[in-house]
């Protein structure tokens, strides 16, 4: 009887450790989907780096072609032996110019930081920069986010150890894993957990935060692009709205106060005008049914508007 | 030592019969129509801007010496719809102080849009709601009212105790948060390094999405998959489909917030505690919890993972009164509106505790 036990513990134990490596190969799996997606990024990049080279190498051709007709002129009689000669001089003053900025263009990853941190110039200057910037705090937004991805795939790894211990645990007492959902459920119950430990810590928290001002930074940048393109078209934009809204709301306070000292002074007040009425206002409302935001039916009593 | 014997069919039996409830399930979410919401009869008594006020009808004649005389306005939260009050017959505080001869009102705060997103707290607090409570006054002659203010509504509802004591006969506050600075409260933790200010300027309102989202994220694995799987439990039983589904709508029936107050509350009363420092200051008046003198009822879940018990229990020190009583709810944040002992245990205690203090 036994080792009959012994067996079904083993049993228990061996499918449940399946699941649980399972786990561990899509988690892997995951991560590798990222680190793909990261490369990804890092390839378009590189597809910019190229177009640069191509430029850079342009460049270079153009230089050595100025260069020989230089040395061309030079080797004249006008030139005549130890005088100045000017064509080259001008030539490599140029050259040992660009040379500095090419050296750091060609650096892996280098024109693409070379071109973001060269001002735009000329008549789309402005939009470029708004693009820019857009750009900017989208990289820096999915950068916080895989960072975010990574600490939830900790969370989820460690929760598959503290899983683990727990099925073995109860494998070696009485009370084995049972089933998938038994397993499901404990699973879930390690996850919240580690959870609950990471996402009280300063760490988390301040991870959080992060993404959350990155999201805004990369939303507040878009609304500008956006406002942009609105404005071509006259437009209302939603800072014009803003300050509709703002000019509103004081209003509406002014008003409120007027009525209050209008009725102090005892010129009767708003509440005592003849309220408009409504039937939308003036209604009974019965159980309401999931997808209406709210049904009415005839009036009962009148309701009542009042200016604050 | 005995173990059960482990079965290894039992697993392909487990399986396949999750597979035939899944199945099963489909068939019964597609046949569940249109879910209701709502028991109580009510009417609309005053509007203003996009908050509608309500009185409910009246359910039972009780005589005069078991009713409360005092009419009680529901000041309920800005986050999710107030329908959670009265959700269904078998779910419904509303009904339950209907039932025990309460004259109830609720404030619908409605779905704020654009317009509203410079609303602050001083209108909600020095406007809406005095306007609100101002006309149950009117309408029903009774010089005060009894105030039940439901988590940030209960929050709204203190600083308006505090501002015009002379209006309210009671106080009672429902899982309301009074110290938002206490080391369990995770959402404080998690809003300390946001900008709050990029946040109102760039979203305007604060989209009911975006905080549906930050609620999943406090327990994300119960919350966004064992949730769903334990319904595949009750799939065969039509009411608890109906149920959950019920649940399910309020869940994620979420007005936006109006920026500028979502800022304020979220700046002045998570991030600086004011409210419970005493420095918050609404148009120039000073919001101290000491000048909150009728007698309250403090009521908060045990199990509240949104508001901890450690973020109302405060209320007791802080509050001027010399009449305070409170009731720990064994349950959540939810459940103390909608579990099977919240409807008899809740109202009952409400209105005994209201019927002492009507005279």
């Amino acid at each position: 009887m036994g080792d009959s036990s012994a067996t079904d513990d083993a049993t228990s134990l061996s499918w449940a450790q399946q699941w649980i490596e399972q786990q561990r190969a899509l988690l892997e799996q995951a991560a590798q989907a990222d680190a793909a997606h990261a490369g990804s990024k890092q390839a378009g990049s590189e597809q910019v780096n190229g177009l640069g080279s191509q430029w850079v190498d342009l460049g270079k051709a153009y230089l050595a072609g100025l260069m020989q007709m230089a040395q061309g002129l030079g080797a004249g009689p006008a030139a005549g032996g130890a005088g100045p000669r000017p064509p080259e001089e001008m030539l490599e003053a140029w050259k040992a110019a660009w040379s500095n900025a090419m050296s750091q263009a060609t650096a892996p990853g280098g024109w693409q930081e070379l071109l973001n941190r060269t001002p735009p110039l000329g008549l789309f200057r402005e939009q470029t920069e708004a693009w820019r910037a857009v750009a900017a705090a989208r990289a820096d937004m999915e950068r916080l986010e895989q960072e975010l991805a990574a600490v939830m795939r900790r969370v989820q790894s460690e929760a598959l150890v503290l899983l683990e211990e727990r099925v073995k645990a109860r494998a070696g007492g009485d009370n084995p894993v049972q089933g998938f959902r038994e397993l499901y459920d404990l699973w879930v119950q390690c996850s919240e957990q580690v959870f609950s430990t990471v996402a009280h810590s300063a760490a988390y928290a301040h991870l959080q935060g992060e993404l959350g001002n990155a999201s805004m930074r990369l939303r507040a940048r878009m609304q500008k692009v956006i406002e942009q393109g609105l404005k071509q078209f006259d437009l209302p934009t939603r800072s014009e709205l803003n300050s509709v809204h703002q000019q509103l709301r004081l209003l509406k306070q002014k008003v409120a106060a007027l009525d209050q000292k209008g009725a102090a002074a005892g010129h009767g007040p708003a509440e005592s005008r003849p309220p408009p009425v409504s039937r939308k206002q003036a209604s009974t409302s019965r159980p309401a049914s999931a997808g209406t935001k709210r049904k009415s039916s005839a009036a009962a009593r009148p309701a009542r508007k009042r200016s604050r | 030592m005995s173990t059960p014997g482990f079965d290894s069919k039992q697993l392909v039996r487990e399986i396949n019969d999750f597979n035939e409830r899944l199945a099963r399930g489909m068939t019964a979410l597609a046949q569940t129509g249109e879910i209701r919401i709502g028991s109580a009869e009510k009417e609309a008594v005053y509007s203003e801007d996009k908050l509608v006020l309500y009185r409910y009808r009246p359910i039972v004649e009780l005589p005069e010496k078991q009713r409360v005389r005092t009419p009680l306005v529901i000041c309920y939260a800005l986050v999710n719809r107030p329908y959670m009050m009265d959700l269904q017959q078998d779910r419904s505080l509303i009904r339950g102080l209907l039932q025990r001869g309460l004259d109830v009102y609720l404030i619908d705060w409605g779905y704020p849009d654009g317009a509203d997103r410079y609303l602050g707290m001083d209108d909600y607090v020095l406007g809406y709601l005095p306007n609100c409570i101002d006309r149950v006054i009117e309408l029903t002659g009774s010089p005060q009212v009894n105030l039940l203010g439901v988590c940030q509504g209960g929050t709204l509802s203190l600083c308006y105790a505090a501002l015009f004591p002379q209006k309210l006969k009671n106080l009672i506050t429902m899982v309301t948060p009074v110290d938002f600075r206490t080391p369990e409260n995770l959402l404080t933790k998690w809003t300390e390094h946001v900008d709050l200010d990029a946040l109102a300027a760039t979203t305007g309102n604060m989209p009911g999405e975006l905080l549906n989202a930050l609620f999943l994220g406090l327990m994300p694995f119960r919350l966004t998959s064992q949730k769903y799987v334990d319904l595949l439990d009750h799939i065969d039983d039509p009411r608890a489909l109906e149920n959950f589904l019920r649940m399910e709508k309020w869940i994620f029936d979420s007005p936006d917030q109006p920026g500028e107050m979502f800022r304020q509350f979220m700046t002045w009363m998570v991030k600086e505690n004011r409210l419970a420092a005493g420095t918050l200051e609404l148009r120039g008046r000073r919001v101290d919890l000491h000048d909150v003198s009728m007698p309250v009822f403090n009521i908060y879940a045990t199990q509240d993972h949104l508001v901890p018990p450690s973020a109302s229990v405060p209320l007791e020190k802080l509050a001027g009164t010399r009449d305070y009583s409170s009731y720990a709810f064994p349950g959540g944040h939810i459940g103390i509106y909608v579990s099977g002992s919240a409807q008899k245990e809740v109202p009952t205690r409400i209105v005994e505790w209201l019927r002492k203090r009507d005279g």
